[in-house]
């Protein structure tokens, strides 16, 4: 039973940075209609500016946050500048073309980094004050899950109190929903769409940030990361903030889970979820029946 | 507008672009064997340094071009690609012991294919789009990570030792020789593909991209002809991945990765999405850059990204449609002088 918590507890906290990643990116597709694959690359960068900030310390947890803030906010002005440079210019070129423009976009990210850090990975301590483990009775978790669990909670709500209860929420649910008719409204979507692509952004550098304790970063963590937000994000519904929280938890539970009671299947936990998934729910677990499905589906 | 609604009136395979193609780029049968007979010469031509390069690139060619029935005819993204490439990979390292004739082998693996496309095309039948997009670079993953459990596929390491074999009495091992095994095999597949593109079922495909609700109004099986769609391509692309196999001699599992499937794709748009031609260029274009220029160095994404980028954003229709709005805007310089002013056709 003890265990079994443990899991649970573990798998809860192997989904936050996924699920921070997977809302960036579920914004950005259901207000402009952009997969961004480049959101991996976004992710990985945030992770390799914290190892050059914090560079080996074992840091206090003030300037551990500072580090992931600093990341957070140069992720938001390379959103920016992708935003503007490329994915404004592509407005209304369809799905598979905006695909393929962050798949360049990542493309020149992974290189770039490749370029500048070398082909070794690096690691960054913990914050001091949340290595070790807390003790509740005799089940131990590491600190440092739980801290994660913490910002996630944070994060989500933050999320909610924006999307539901702001005007620019509105705004933003408006473009998404029907851009025509909320531009006849005088909404600006332009605007909303480059906030919401410099919100996703920065979601996915801070993301990078809290991660990078937890993994190597190296080459080859954008490839890693972006299968799994994409598997996040499709299971959860294409555009549903709250369908990728619960499929980004599902997701870290089911890994752990996997590896605990049946390591034969450890790596598949994805790819089981997501087959089975879209196999029974074309359009995810909180998905729209939407356009792009139900219709061609019948012929 | 999208794509597809751009070129639309010069589609290659629909019926309006045909006389319009013919003027910039090579097509029916004569065509190809005159290109692959000088691109033969070339080949032998070159010093042996070189004869694996070529290899790689006319294995590519074929890989690419199937990769792009899904892609460019049909207007399928699949990002999975490489699970076909690599099962026929695999399927030839499996078989390695036995001691086959190598064009055994290489059927072997189109048949694996062509059953995994086959199979996965069934399942993914209801998905589209994007969804569908992600579904084949969840197939391919599967695979993938298969290789790293079963412990017959030799893991990380992979499966070293693959003979190239022997053919007609004559011995392949060396680049020399299997540099025109690989061109002959892959003109022979190239040759079939561009009869299946311009056959009937090649003109449905593409109408089904264009229009999948007209389409199917005009009798078109919009399920069967996907299914089909999808078979040949795997068929063709898991002959490519057993030629791989053949040619260098051990199968990792890169060669199911879906970083292969991405490049296959980046190959396919550079070239041009919209030619039966473009993913040979392309193939060609993208080997030589990533092998000879940046020698595989792994910040050669960059630059890699970089056209890919400039490809999406500025020239539409890749490298074999390069010739399109330069006579376009030779034509209109013409008249511009004609007319005496400006942007007279606006």
């Amino acid at each position: 039973m003890n265990e079994f918590i443990i899991t649970m507890v573990n798998g809860v906290a192997t989904g936050v940075p996924l699920f921070l990643i997977a809302s960036g990116l579920t914004l950005i597709y259901g207000v402009m209609g952009v997969l961004n694959f480049a959101h991996g690359g976004f992710f990985m960068v945030g992770a390799y500016l914290v190892v050059l900030i914090l560079a080996h310390d074992a840091v206090g947890i003030w300037s551990f946050l500072l580090a992931v803030g600093a990341a957070a906010a140069a992720l938001a002005v390379i959103g920016l500048v992708s935003e503007r440079g490329i994915f404004s210019r592509l407005y209304g070129a369809g799905h598979i073309t905006n695909l393929l423009a962050s798949y360049a976009l990542l493309l020149i990210i992974n290189g770039a980094v490749a370029f500048s850090f070398g082909p070794s990975s690096r690691t960054v301590e913990t914050p001091t004050v949340l290595s070790g483990a807390v003790r509740v009775g005799d089940l131990a978790q590491p600190r440092y899950n739980l801290f994660l669990i913490a910002i996630g909670i944070v994060v989500a709500t933050g999320l909610w109190l924006l999307l539901e209860r702001s005007s620019m929420g509105c705004r933003i649910r408006a473009v998404a929903h029907d851009r025509t008719m909320a531009r006849a409204l005088g909404i600006r979507a332009s605007r909303v769409s480059v906030g919401v692509f410099v919100l996703g952004s920065a979601l996915a550098g801070l993301a990078g940030g809290l991660g990078a304790p937890v993994v190597s970063v190296g080459p080859g963590l954008d490839a890693a990361f972006v299968l799994q937000s994409f598997a996040v994000v499709i299971i959860g519904g294409l555009g549903s903030i709250s369908g990728a929280l619960v499929a980004a938890i599902a997701l870290g539970v089911v890994d752990n889970v996997l590896v605990n009671y049946a390591p034969g299947l450890a790596g598949y936990g994805v790819y089981l979820t997501v087959g089975v998934v879209l196999l029974v729910r074309p359009n995810g677990l909180l998905g729209r029946q939407s356009e792009s499905g139900s219709e061609m589906a019948r012929l | 507008m999208t794509w597809f609604e751009t070129f639309k009136g010069r589609i290659v395979g629909a019926p309006t672009g045909n006389v319009d193609r013919s003027r910039y780029l090579p097509g029916g049968i004569t065509q190809v064997l005159l290109v692959a007979l000088a691109g033969g010469l070339i080949v032998i031509s070159l010093s042996t340094n070189h004869q694996y390069l070529a290899t790689t690139m006319i294995i590519y060619s074929l890989f690419a071009v199937s990769a792009n029935m899904l892609l460019g005819w049909a207007g399928t993204p699949s990002f999975g690609q490489a699970a076909f490439f690599g099962g026929g990979s695999y399927m030839v390292a499996i078989w390695r012991s036995h001691d086959l004739n190598p064009l055994a082998l290489i059927a072997l693996a189109g048949v694996l294919g062509a059953t995994m496309a086959f199979v996965f095309a069934i399942i993914s039948m209801r998905s589209r789009g994007i969804t569908f997009a992600m579904l084949t670079l969840v197939f391919g993953q599967v695979l993938y990570q298969l290789t790293f459990t079963v412990k017959d596929l030799g893991g990380d390491n992979g499966l070293p030792g693959i003979p190239s074999g022997s053919l007609f009495g004559q011995d392949l091992s060396s680049s020399s020789a299997f540099v025109l095994y690989a061109l002959a095999i892959v003109t022979i597949c190239l040759l079939l593909l561009r009869r299946v593109f311009g056959s009937t079922f090649g003109l449905t495909v593409v109408a089904i991209r264009d229009d999948p609700v007209r389409a199917a109004a005009l009798g078109a099986s919009v399920r069967m002809v996907r299914i089909a769609t999808f078979t040949i391509a795997g068929f063709f692309s898991a002959i490519a991945g057993g030629l791989m196999a053949q040619s260098s001699g051990i199968v990792t599992p890169g060669n199911l990765y879906w970083i292969l499937s991405g490049n296959v794709v980046v190959m396919c748009v550079i070239g041009g999405l919209y030619y039966f031609w473009g993913p040979v260029v392309g193939a060609v274009v993208f080997t030589y850059l990533s092998v000879s220029v940046f020698q595989g160095a792994t910040y050669a994404n960059m630059y890699v990204g970089g056209v890919l980028l400039a490809v999406v954003l500025v020239f539409k229709t890749g490298l074999c449609g390069l010739p399109l709005p330069a006579a376009k805007a030779a034509r209109g310089l013409v008249a511009r002088r004609r007319l005496g002013r400006p942007n007279a056709d606006i």
